[in-house]
């Protein structure tokens, strides 16, 4: 696990496939986005916490206008999901039309080392 | 009363080929100083600057570079910085400065020249605006807003027919500003059928990427006489911040740093927004206009597309929104935008507004946001 609390860190644990977010150990919070401070109580107790691979689609949008870094992926499917510990995360679900989504659909978290690879991608499970 | 502002000016908006934001500054500052034929120069104390990048033109040190383009240096000239909300921030930045007394009269200027850069450049340009997670997993600036709205269609029943009737009004309202970026009409069926960006957010629902320059001169209330008889007057200001991530908000379409900054802008004026005839909101997307109307009670919450469902927020509406075409066609150069929008309030409490002057307006509300509604900068004006 890495030792620096931050969105390196948890970078460095989703290149070795962990879903891992910093969590105070003294208020319980998600620290997010990772760092070392729990902006909730100010601890800088902090521990790598494993988070569940499975969460709902709280909004959703399909980009067909984007920067050069995603240009050859566009369009995307973006999203922000909230995982059943009520962390939320902003990323990329695979395979994906707007079309075919909706707000309370069931997705689930994947990581990936591929090539030019934001990191973790949400995969379609169930539409609610 | 807090401030009086006995000057503004503002450039052209649009795509402002071989002009750099020297001359668009200059363009902006040289109408406001007709207006105050009094005001020597040497008068102003500090000088404010908005604007939202480096990257378009690699340049920072705009205070410097307003400064000495009109010969006020070696005055105190600084540049501030909250993306889209800059322009603001700087007026904020001015009136401050003197009601603290530290100066009589400091000039807030708001620049960007965006246009020279591709649609790439500057759609990356605008994603430093949001939070890392966000922007290593691709999150344009669109999409974001357009999450905002997925959420708000979702509870509430807002539709993309309201989004595109917020884009035909403020092209209608653009097309009577001759210093608009766009000033076509268009209709409902051109914005559904425009382009789309980042869905259910077409073309036509995204502000234009714009060059421009507006500024405007504070002043202490006492010694406003000396240099005009139809100074405006701020009554009322605050700011305040969200989340950088809009991931991290537990309600999407809610902006509540908007919320907050205008009832403490209200708390200052001693005043209901219900008095406020006038607002010029920050409509770099339609459902944000939709969304800041409610922030700032002119619907009830969830319920701002019945506003321009009913057409209430037409000019000599119940209430007049983006009477200048907003940041939809009046054109969005990010960092000045926040003194564009001061600009409009100057010309229309003043009643200069010409074919689209709101009538018996004694009252306004500018609402300037940066990020995703993450910084929000209110000020309530009055005559």
């Amino acid at each position: 696990m890495a030792d620096n609390f931050s969105i390196k860190g948890f970078y460095e644990n989703v290149a070795n496939g962990g879903l891992r977010v910093p969590h105070c150990r003294n208020c319980q919070n998600y620290v997010m986005p990772p760092t070392s401070i729990c902006a909730n109580c100010l601890s800088t107790d902090l521990e790598w916490a494993k988070i569940s691979r499975k969460g709902r689609v709280v909004s959703f949008s399909e980009i067909h206008v984007s920067n050069k870094k995603f240009q050859r992926r566009t369009p995307y499917v973006v999203s922000i999901v909230e995982t059943e510990e009520g962390v939320r995360l902003p990323g990329i679900i695979k395979d994906a039309t707007a079309r075919e989504l909706r707000i309370g659909d069931t997705v689930s978290i994947s990581v990936s080392s591929e090539d030019g690879s934001p990191g973790y991608f949400f995969n379609i499970l169930k539409n609610s | 009363m807090l401030v009086s502002i006995i000057s503004a000016g503002m450039s052209k908006m649009g795509k402002r080929d071989n002009l750099s934001s020297r001359e668009l500054f200059a363009e902006a500052y040289l109408e406001c100083m007709q207006r105050v034929p009094n005001l020597d120069r040497k008068e102003i104390g500090a000088v404010y600057v908005g604007s939202q990048s480096e990257i378009y033109e690699h340049q920072i040190m705009y205070g410097n570079m307003v400064a000495e383009t009109v010969g006020l240096v070696p005055k105190a000239a600084i540049r501030v910085e909250g993306c889209a909300a800059a322009g603001a921030i700087a007026l904020r930045s001015a009136i401050i400065d003197v009601m603290s007394g530290l100066h009589d009269i400091v000039l807030a200027v708001g620049i960007e020249k965006m246009t020279a850069q591709s649609t790439e450049i500057v759609t990356d340009a605008l994603m430093a605006a949001s939070e890392p997670l966000e922007q290593i997993n691709g999150l344009t600036f669109p999409s974001i807003y357009a999450m905002m709205a997925v959420e708000h269609m979702h509870r509430y029943g807002s539709t993309i027919e309201d989004f595109a009737k917020v884009a035909v009004k403020n092209h209608l309202n653009g097309s009577l500003n001759p210093k608009a970026h766009l000033q076509k009409q268009i209709s409902i069926a051109d914005v559904l059928s425009s382009k789309v960006v980042a869905w259910p957010l077409k073309l036509y629902d995204c502000s234009p990427i714009s060059d421009g320059s507006a500024v405007a001169v504070v002043c202490k209330p006492e010694l406003a006489t000396k240099y005009t008889d139809s100074a405006i007057q701020v009554l009322g200001m605050a700011a305040a911040t969200d989340t950088l991530g809009l991931y991290n908000r537990k309600d999407l379409s809610w902006p509540n740093a908007a919320a907050i900054a205008c009832t403490e802008a209200c708390k200052i004026a001693k005043m209901d927004l219900t008095k406020v005839k006038i607002a010029e909101v920050h409509d770099a997307f339609t459902i944000n206009e939709i969304l800041l109307s409610e922030a700032a009670g002119f619907a009830e919450k969830g319920k701002g597309h019945l506003l321009i469902r009913e057409g209430e927020t037409s000019i000599n509406g119940k209430i007049s929104i983006n009477p200048s075409g907003g940041l939809k066609a009046r054109g969005h150069p990010t960092g000045a935008t926040g003194l564009a929008q001061v600009y409009e309030i100057f010309l229309q409490l003043r009643g200069e507004a010409g074919k689209r002057q709101v009538s018996q307006a004694d009252y306004a509300l500018a609402l300037n946001e940066g990020g995703s509604d993450a910084v929000v900068v209110s000020h309530v004006f009055g005559r």
